[in-house]
């Protein structure tokens, strides 16, 4: 996986890192979300396209998670950036030559009882990176 | 059901807590009848406690039977359950066309004489679980003071062209022929409120359910809202009493016109499209936001309460001002109940002029909060401004009626 290759490298995760992907909270779906040994939550949401849909998404993980990216192939539009910037998203793009990151999360402060109820889930319905990475 | 200003909850099975937690905020329960009919001790035994403790919690017991005037996909257990109370286990059966033809005088005295029957044993035959739920509700009540449903409905179908709607009051004249201890009230159901209009002119007795088919208030236009109010008053100036089976808080503003009043779900059920849904299941834990009279997402709940938390600010016991993010379930559900119950209680006596500029300050407030905030420019703000747009529309009907 292109992009947990990414996150290894840049030591955003580390094989003790829990992951979980497609996590149903809060009547919604979570592409893929990290919790590392620190307990930093970051949410990633993936789409080719779709960027306003991806936005709102990552948007809605700024309020369960400490850092929230959205991921896409191709550069979005100078409005969206700054959309993004806005709602506090940072954002990924993945191209030909790897994966770049364009625009830093703001850290966010999650409330305290649905940050413990997203670590549960990923504790949960997760694995560590060194599971999953055949690390 | 006919006194003013009546709020009744919608039974569901998965509701009984938030029910018994707020005994005494609402007057009554409408329970279909596929329901009732399925789980005859367990939601009966749970009536009949209510009914016999402190507040004497009234119940109907709602027909649902537009179920057998459709072609049903699937038939579920209460289906066939309910099918079988009105004598006519055919009655669900899938794939069928059924038609107006079908429903011969015989058929229609088979499901009157077992509609009655059901409503007028259902204190005998539902009796079984009371002690277990008087234990729950945690009051002495005595099997004793236990009540039947309040009155009967006539089982109904919608008014979709006249022949269906012959069957219906064909229905209604036989289950008041064999009701003997209880009052009959009928049930009429159109698809439009024209429609509504010109079957209530119809109508001899004096006091009627009723209910539009998907007559969403959020999305209806000023002119539609506009004419149900005008309906309403129309009927009350004339003598009728009419009591919603599905409402809103616009409903709730007509019992300030002549709405007797109205029923509606725990976390949803503001209105309901007749042809039935293939699946269904309990409310999503939705957040009801007061300013606004509708349920959102807790995601954009929190999101209003981040732009500002007057936007969501609400005096109820249950929520006591907290993030909506940080709600349970149960305490969503009583919240919601809460809120209604007050706009119930207040609103519906207040002048409709004073709630529709009520209406335009907080539509105001909320475009300028989200258009002053740092996410208005973004498709958040485009969400949360979408969630008060039939604010100026209820608040143009109201001036208009």
């Amino acid at each position: 996986m292109p992009l947990l290759s990414f996150l290894l490298r840049q030591r955003h995760v580390r094989p003790d890192t829990w992951i979980a992907t497609q996590l149903h909270f809060n009547e919604k779906w979570i592409d893929m979300v990290t919790l590392t040994a620190s307990g930093s939550l970051t949410a990633y949401e993936l789409k080719l396209n779709h960027v306003t849909r991806v936005l709102e998404q990552a948007a809605a993980n700024t309020l369960s998670c400490d850092r929230s990216y959205m991921v896409t192939a191709s550069k979005p539009g100078a409005t969206a950036e700054l959309q993004a910037s806005a709602l506090s998203v940072g954002l990924l793009i993945v191209g030909n030559n790897g994966i770049q990151r364009r625009l830093l999360p703001k850290k966010q402060t999650p409330l305290p009882i649905v940050r413990r109820q997203l670590v549960n889930a990923i504790k949960a319905k997760g694995n560590q990176v060194a599971d999953v990475s055949g690390l | 059901m006919f006194q003013d200003f009546e709020q009744y909850l919608s039974f569901g099975a998965t509701d009984q807590e938030t029910m018994l937690a707020l005994e005494g905020r609402y007057q009554g329960l409408l329970v279909p009848g596929t329901i009732a009919a399925l789980q005859r001790e367990g939601t009966g035994g749970f009536l009949l406690a209510l009914s016999a403790a402190q507040a004497k919690t009234r119940y109907v017991i709602d027909p649902r039977t537009p179920l057998f005037q459709q072609t049903l996909p699937t038939i579920k257990k209460s289906f066939g359950a309910l099918a079988k109370i009105l004598n006519d286990e055919e009655a669900a059966t899938v794939g069928s066309k059924p038609t107006p033809e079908d429903f011969t005088d015989a058929r229609l005295e088979n499901w009157a004489r077992g509609w009655v029957k059901f409503n007028e044993q259902y204190i005998d035959t539902a009796g079984a679980k009371f002690d277990k739920y008087a234990k729950k509700l945690k009051k002495n009540v005595e099997p004793d003071d236990a009540k039947g449903p309040e009155l009967i409905i006539a089982p109904y179908f919608v008014a979709i062209n006249d022949d269906w709607w012959t069957v219906s009051l064909g229905l209604f004249d036989k289950v008041r022929s064999h009701a003997s201890s209880k009052d009959v009230v009928q049930a009429v159901v159109t698809e439009s409120v024209g429609e509504m209009d010109r079957r209530l002119g119809q109508i001899n007795g004096e006091s009627a359910v009723i209910w539009v088919s998907d007559f969403a208030e959020l999305e209806k236009s000023s002119e539609e809202l506009t004419a149900y109010g005008t309906l309403i008053r129309k009927y009350a100036e004339a003598g009728k009493k009419l009591f919603a089976l599905y409402g809103g808080y616009f409903s709730i503003l007509m019992c300030g016109i002549g709405l007797t009043g109205l029923s509606h779900g725990i976390g949803y059920g503001d209105s309901r499209a007749w042809v039935e849904l293939p699946q269904s299941g309990p409310p999503a834990p939705r957040f009801y936001l007061p300013r606004a009279h509708r349920y959102v997402s807790r995601e954009l709940a929190q999101r209003l309460f981040s732009v500002d938390a007057k936007l969501v600010e609400c005096g109820c016991q249950v929520c006591k001002r907290r993030p909506p993010l940080t709600l349970t379930y149960h305490e969503l559900m009583q919240h919601s109940v809460m809120c209604r119950a007050n706009e119930m209680e207040v609103d519906a006596r207040r002048p409709r002029d004073e709630i529709a500029s009520d209406l335009d300050t907080y539509h105001a407030e909320f475009i300028s909060a989200i258009d002053s905030h740092e996410v208005g420019d973004t498709p958040v703000g485009t969400r949360l401004r979408e969630l008060t747009v039939h604010l100026p529309r209820w608040s143009s009907a109201l001036r208009a009626l």
